[in-house]
């Protein structure tokens, strides 16, 4: 290190400290419970919880409802106050109607948007599931023409024969004897292990991205032992 | 019975799995002159093309990039939101940031300032920062999107009217979008794609964690998702594509080395075990 001073200043620079106090605390955890872990998780709950509340307060409440109401004169805004407060009705068999008006309100518009939400978003998946079995004609001057044709044909006819495997694996509302059919439902059962094991290997990406992600603050950001 | 070699095989004391899986992790880190052979995704190639076409034929096209992500995903999140932000500034497409996090907007903000200093990109002229909203209104938000942009969102994070700025000259309704990026650990995709793709069938790029990612693979196949970033690795295929190697490059290195020693460790569990039963059937012969 070429300014000892200027390392040591840089490494117990409070921002960075603490950060790596948090990481290593919280890491221990994989060792034995214990009591820095504890006091860390504490900090760390406390200080996201402060800061929603700060900025819900400082970016959503304060310049869309306070300020239009209290500078801009729009004090129509204060109307939805007794709305809001409406809800609460719900606390008090006296004025639990009031809280059953908005509730409803609200339900309506949720069901309507949901019903909206799960038209765009399955009714394309459903036509899309339906997949020729026929290639398309060539591009012109494809060289490869039979091999794109036969791998359109084979990746289509896999993923059809998948999809009624699984579906038929979710027969449940009558008992399957047919052999044929069992074959197909254990089958789909086989292919949603596949899907399964993916996940979870997805599932450790996540952990060790994350893992990694706080090993280059510590050895790279902080100590500065590992090059940038 | 003694502990053979073959039982503690089974039961490696958890804290040497540990050690093992930092060493792992650590010598990427270190050497970082190490080459990795890393092969860019279809996904990932798919969301570069996506960015490449819009650049190439809407220069004037904006794009909405929502964060939905906090400090809990920042080993995945922010490396893919640096390597998207660092392509759009290098093709100079223009964009418009969302939030819908309490720590998203800071954490965007910080990599969108410090990208913008070194790419010359001029608030309210090549981006713009729609601030934060709370999560609650959502649903509502996305869908004042599809038919009034300036009226749903209508001020920008420090209170100015959003219309008042150059980017937002023309930009009335998702039908002026040329495409929206979601950056999130959730599935809050589902309400951009139930709400909002649909409508004028916009392109939609996600980049969610590697853990999210495999639920929505068959919205890839039926084409309502352009393009996808799988977790560090989509943005360690990222910065491949757009040549900037970066912090998910030398995570994607590290990760090929923990799931090589996961695999080590499975073997020889699976070795320990299988010795074993054929030493106590060999036992039962006798």
């Amino acid at each position: 290190m070429t300014d000892p001073n200027g390392y040591l200043q840089h490494i117990l620079s409070p921002s960075l400290l603490f950060g790596a106090l948090g990481t290593i605390a919280l890491l221990s955890l994989v060792f034995k419970e214990n009591k820095l872990y504890r006091l860390f998780e504490h900090i760390y709950l406390g200080l996201a919880l402060g800061y929603d509340v700060e900025t819900t307060w400082t970016e959503a409440l304060r310049p869309q409802l306070w300020d239009p109401i209290v500078h801009d004169g729009q004090w129509v805004w204060v109307l939805t106050i007794p709305v809001g407060l409406m809800f609460y009705g719900v606390y008090t068999r006296r004025f639990e109607w009031m809280s059953r008006l908005v509730f409803g309100i609200f339900f309506g518009a949720a069901a309507g948007t949901v019903f909206q939400d799960m038209c765009q978003r399955f009714v394309p998946q459903v036509r899309k599931s339906f997949k020729p079995l026929v290639p398309p004609p060539p591009h012109p001057g494809d060289i490869h023409a039979t091999l794109h044709a036969v791998s359109y044909v084979l990746n289509n006819a896999l993923f059809i024969t998948i999809l009624v495997c699984v579906i038929t694996y979710f027969f449940f509302a009558f008992d399957i004897k047919n052999k044929v059919l069992l074959l197909m439902a254990r089958s789909g059962r086989l292919v949603l292990m596949f899907a399964f094991g993916a996940l979870f290997g997805a599932t450790i990406m996540t952990r060790m991205a994350l893992l990694i992600d706080r090993m280059y603050f510590i050895f790279v950001d902080w100590l500065q032992w590992a090059p940038k | 019975m003694d502990r053979t070699i073959w039982h503690k095989m089974q039961s490696i004391d958890s804290r040497y799995i540990y050690a093992a899986l930092i060493v792992a992790i650590l010598i990427p880190l270190f050497c970082s002159k190490l080459v990795y052979l890393n092969i860019p995704s279809k996904p990932s190639i798919d969301f570069y093309n996506t960015i490449e076409h819009i650049a190439s034929t809407e220069p004037n096209g904006l794009v909405i990039v929502d964060g939905q992500w906090s400090s809990s995903s920042r080993g995945e999140n922010k490396w893919q939101t640096q390597a998207i932000v660092t392509h759009l500034m290098m093709r100079h497409v223009h964009f418009a940031t969302l939030s819908f996090d309490t720590q998203n907007h800071t954490l965007t903000n910080e990599i969108v300032t410090a990208l913008a200093a070194k790419y010359h990109y001029v608030y309210g002229v090549d981006y713009i920062d729609w601030g934060y909203r709370p999560f609650q209104a959502f649903t509502a938000m996305l869908k004042g999107l599809d038919t009034d942009i300036p009226g749903t969102v209508v001020h920008d994070s420090s209170g100015k009217p959003i219309s008042s700025f150059p980017i937002m000259k023309g930009v009335r309704d998702i039908k002026d979008i040329s495409a929206i990026i979601e950056i999130s650990p959730t599935s809050s995709i589902d309400g951009w794609l139930g709400l909002v793709q649909g409508v004028n069938n916009t392109p939609l790029l996600y980049a969610p964690t590697a853990i999210s990612a495999p639920k929505y693979y068959t919205y890839l196949d039926s084409g309502q998702i352009s393009g996808m970033l799988i977790g560090v690795k989509g943005a360690g295929d990222y910065e491949s594509l757009i040549h900037q190697p970066s912090f998910g490059t030398r995570a994607t290195g590290a990760l090929s080395f923990v799931y090589a020693l996961i695999i080590l460790l499975v073997v020889i569990g699976n070795i320990g075990h299988l010795k074993l039963r054929a030493m106590a059937r060999t036992e039962t012969e006798k």
